[in-house]
């Protein structure tokens, strides 16, 4: 008798400690985002939650994220809040383990082309986290010793194709206008500046619309007599590497390259202007590159879980994460912070990256349904015509061949 | 046996033939000496590349050069007086409160060009890949540059760089070093060396003004006076300077040569003027060990690595050495029902299954039985089936004879193989020590399945982070030198053993 009321009330006592041990887990990346949300969680989330009784703990995953992500969703060992890739949605959202969280969070403060990059079908499946959009990033001195001006948030593509060729004419044959990565996600941004979109109704890729012909074909034109040159020109694999060997004038990249600049020529003077604007739509076009935090349609826990997405999100989160320099947060309010207006060169690309984000036709960085091989055709098609093998015509052929095979599959 | 008598021709005594048979034989040396080290080349080349690209301030550099001022006498003795001259220590170097550094820069100015000095800045470096964002103090905002001409050789003028940092207190005393712990409400503490935490004093206005500037675990020197604490200033482990001159201008030489150059060489960039040796030719691997803090503790990520990794290799050797060589005798010499099959069953198939194929069931075993860490690692490479094979191959070369008389002497089977067997295995002991800790410290595939916190790493998990962290990045210095540094152990190994290495396996194994 008594050792069962021992044993009643131990168990009591362990069902108490559990209800109170409540723990919400974070799933997202490894590596930096391991420190920055160990931190943030420490600074926003953790006072608030402890009172409560609710420890919140964050879980890396170290590797490819999105597999990873695959793996703990299908054993349903996710954490109650997730990191969910703009760019990998549709195939999350496919497998209804992510909260719709209309009703359950304010979307107003943030930016609404960053809500849309995670709406589908009229329900909102993650909070942006932060984001970036494109820039031009150019190197001051390549222009000033060519005497032709900077690249301004005035050019168009005529404009900017003029200045480009007017410096590589100065500067001569080692020297280059562009970098140009024969690949979608920065040929894209151009694509929709002229009103291309990715899909029709139907789903379906147009490569031959005349929008997106037109695009490609000043993108590729510039490679004319090397004013743009592909990173692999200059043995390197992307823009700031261009922009580091000093040679090339002018990079495509987005608030990423900063720190990648301070770390390997922290004496290179560069500035920022938004992309140029399509001569004929008078309209940018640009990619968001965002990251939302998501919360898990079968935790225990949703009340709790919402509220952790709202510390993360809260105004003196975003506004932490953007002082430090770290990330663009996603509140539209923080465009009157001070942090984008001093004058050093990485808070001047913050600005126009925050800036690009709802500036003429912005696009969500994503693939479709189908993944990341949808851009193959594309890429393909890039790399031959800036390389020389094909002309821009014949590869626009094949790449709508190849995109319609791939889209039947 | 018939020797041929080369006649001696004409004009040719016995003394030159000696001489012209020496040249055969040195050339011949000399031939065999270069084609040796052509192959070395050919098979340690892209080793001693990443060695040397590892200490480079661009490993990216093209086109590579072979020799680099990170290896030139000169820069290294200039690092060293410069590290003194910062931090008063050659090898670390660093700044320290109350040092003054001086560094000079040549600028050739030809007729027509401007005559203007340079102009010189402290610039903020720090690689951010890591941890280090908002981790350490700059010298920028401590210390002062200026810059004086000290004199004129034609058309070049040579400018003297000093920089100076202050102290921030006017307290004598014994110097302590620290590092900043966390507050204590308003008040800074630091951590002495010994790990005890003392309350900081700030007793000037200028230390008052830092008190919100310095971040947990800035290093610090401390003044202490009748057991109090106060603050002389923060130490900095670089000190970048950035030297800008004008159109026509060219710099023509520096204390150290620069790290970066842009502008048409007319701004240059040296990431560290107080380096010291380890942080001018080993700046790479210092990095390693100190830029991997794990922000919870604090402690360096990759010296936890390594010893995972050493632990791990250390498990799985003695766990060899200890069921294999059970396992091998049992197999060869006992009797038992089953014999045949568990050989066959549990040794040559299990040697034959691949890895991947029993992956998922082997993972969520340990999960189960909460073992996804470096034990459940080492439980899941408890008996290396290829082990127990080398080493049953070795009892079945050994005489029977040494069985029997041991038997004749009273000795039942646990007693022969502890005493007469095992004494006798040495060279196969020695073999699969060897190929174990070797297998195990490159293991990769099951410590990236198993291990999810990154203080649990092994070494080869770890620098996988590394690629991922600093390679985007583009910072290759620092993963080459973990590379090398994950190389080190197993190159020292196959030097000291290599002989074992020859006689492995079969060879060792059945000759005894």
């Amino acid at each position: 008798m008594t050792i069962r009321k021992v044993l009643l009330l131990g168990l009591a006592l362990l069902a108490s400690s559990a209800a109170a041990q409540k723990t919400i887990r974070i799933t997202g990346y490894g590596g930096t985002d391991q420190t920055l949300l160990t931190d943030l969680i420490n600074r926003f989330v953790k006072p608030t939650m402890a009172k409560q009784g609710i420890t919140v703990v964050y879980q890396p995953l170290q590797g490819d994220y999105n597999k990873g992500l695959t793996t703990l969703l299908a054993a349903n060992t996710a954490g109650d809040v997730m990191y969910l890739p703009a760019e990998t949605l549709d195939g999350f959202v496919a497998t209804k383990k992510i909260l719709p969280l209309n009703g359950l969070v304010s979307t107003t403060p943030f930016i609404k082309s960053l809500n849309t990059a995670f709406t589908r079908d009229g329900k909102l499946y993650a909070i942006a986290k932060d984001f970036n959009t494109l820039t031009l990033v150019y190197n001051k001195d390549l222009f000033d010793e060519a005497g032709v001006a900077y690249p301004s948030n005035n050019d168009t593509w005529t404009t900017l194709a003029t200045k480009l060729t007017a410096l590589k004419q100065k500067l001569g044959s080692e020297y280059y206008g562009i970098c140009l990565q024969p690949n979608f996600d920065r040929f894209g941004a151009f694509a929709y500046s002229t009103g291309w979109k990715q899909f029709d109704s139907k789903g379906k890729t147009n490569l031959a619309d005349p929008a997106f012909v037109q695009a490609f074909n000043w993108y590729t034109g510039l490679a004319k007599d090397k004013v743009g040159v592909t990173p692999s020109e200059v043995s390197t694999d992307w823009g700031g590497g261009c922009l580091k060997t000093g040679k090339v004038a002018v990079a495509v990249e987005g608030g990423w390259v900063v720190n990648f600049l301070r770390d390997n020529a922290p004496n290179l003077k560069y500035g920022t202007a938004l992309l140029p604007k399509n001569d004929a739509t008078g309209k940018r076009g640009n990619f968001l590159y965002t990251v939302g935090y998501a919360i898990n349609a079968s935790t225990k826990n949703r009340a709790a879980a919402v509220k952790v997405l709202n510390l993360l999100t809260s105004a003196p989160a975003q506004q932490y994460v953007l002082e430090q320099g770290l990330a663009i947060p996603s509140r539209t309010a923080l465009i009157n912070n001070a942090y984008f207006k001093k004058t050093e060169a990485g808070a001047q690309n913050a600005r126009l990256v925050f800036e690009g984000a709802d500036d003429g036709n912005v696009r969500a960085f994503t693939f479709g349904p189908k993944g990341p091989d949808w851009g193959k055709p594309i890429n393909e098609a890039l790399a031959a015509v800036l390389s020389g093998q094909r002309s821009a015509a014949d590869a626009l052929k094949k790449a709508q061949s190849d995109m319609t095979t791939f889209q039947g599959r | 046996m018939t020797v041929i008598q080369v006649p001696p021709r004409s004009g040719r005594s016995a003394g030159a033939d000696e001489r012209w048979l020496a040249r055969r034989r040195w050339a011949r040396a000399g031939w065999l000496y270069a084609f040796m080290l052509v192959m070395s080349f050919f098979f340690l080349g892209p080793f001693l590349m990443g060695l040397l690209s590892s200490m480079k301030d661009d490993p990216n550099e093209y086109p590579p050069r072979l020799l680099i001022p990170q290896l030139s006498v000169a820069s290294v003795r200039q690092a060293y007086a410069l590290g003194v001259q910062g931090g008063a220590d050659g090898w670390n170097g660093g700044l320290r409160p109350g040092r003054t550094v001086t560094f000079e820069v040549q600028v050739r100015s030809p007729a027509g060009a401007p005559q203007t000095p340079p102009t010189v800045a402290l610039f903020p470096y720090q690689p951010v890949s890591l941890v280090s964002t908002t981790r350490f103090a700059q010298a920028k905002d401590f210390a002062q540059v200026q810059l004086t001409p000290a004199g004129t050789r034609g058309d070049v003028r040579t400018y003297r760089v000093t920089v100076r940092t202050p102290v921030l207190t006017r307290q004598p005393g014994r110097r302590v070093d620290g590092v900043l712990a966390a507050p204590d409400g308003d008040r800074l503490t630091a951590a002495l060396p010994g790990g005890r935490v003392v309350p900081v004093t700030l007793d000037t206005p200028q230390a008052q003004e830092v008190q919100f500037t310095l971040p947990q675990y800035q290093p610090v020197e401390l003044i202490e006076r009748a057991g109090t604490y106060y603050l002389r200033g923060p130490v900095f482990e670089r000190t970048p300077l950035q030297v800008d001159v004008r159109r026509g201008q060219q710099v023509q030489g520096s204390t150290l040569p620069p790290s970066d150059r842009q502008n048409f060489g007319r701004s240059l960039a040296f990431r560290n003027i107080t380096p010291g040796i380890l942080g001018y030719t080993f700046n790479n691997y210092r990095r390693a060990f100190k830029e991997t803090t794990n922000p919870a503790s604090g402690r360096s990520l990759f010296f936890s690595w390594v010893l995972n990794s050493f632990l791990y290799a250390f498990l799985r050797v003695a766990a060899a050495v200890v069921f294999c060589s059970l396992a091998g005798y049992a197999l060869a010499r006992l009797n038992f029902p089953g014999k045949t099959l568990i050989f066959l069953g549990a040794v040559l198939f299990a040697q034959m299954v691949p890895n991947q194929v029993n992956l998922v069931s082997n993972y969520v075993l340990l999960k189960d039985l909460h073992l996804l860490n470096i034990w459940g690692l080492w439980f899941n490479g408890l008996v290396a089936a290829g082990g127990v094979f080398l080493m049953k191959q070795f009892f079945e070369g050994m005489p029977r004879e040494l069985e029997e008389s041991a038997s004749i002497d009273g000795a039942g089977p646990f007693t022969t193989f502890w005493r007469v067997m095992l004494p006798q295995a040495g060279p196969a002991l020695i073999a699969l020590a060897i190929t174990q800790f070797q297998s195990a410290w490159n293991d990769f595939f099951w410590p990236l399945v198993i291990l999810r916190e990154n203080t649990d790493f092994t070494l080869t998990v770890g620098l996988s982070n590394f690629r991922e962290l600093y390679g985007g990045q583009g910072d290759y210095g620092l993963i080459l030198a973990g590379a090398v540094l994950s190389a080190l152990p197993v190159l020292v190994i196959f030097i000291v053993f290599q002989r074992y290495f020859v006689s492995t396996g079969a060879d060792s194994a059945v000759k005894g």
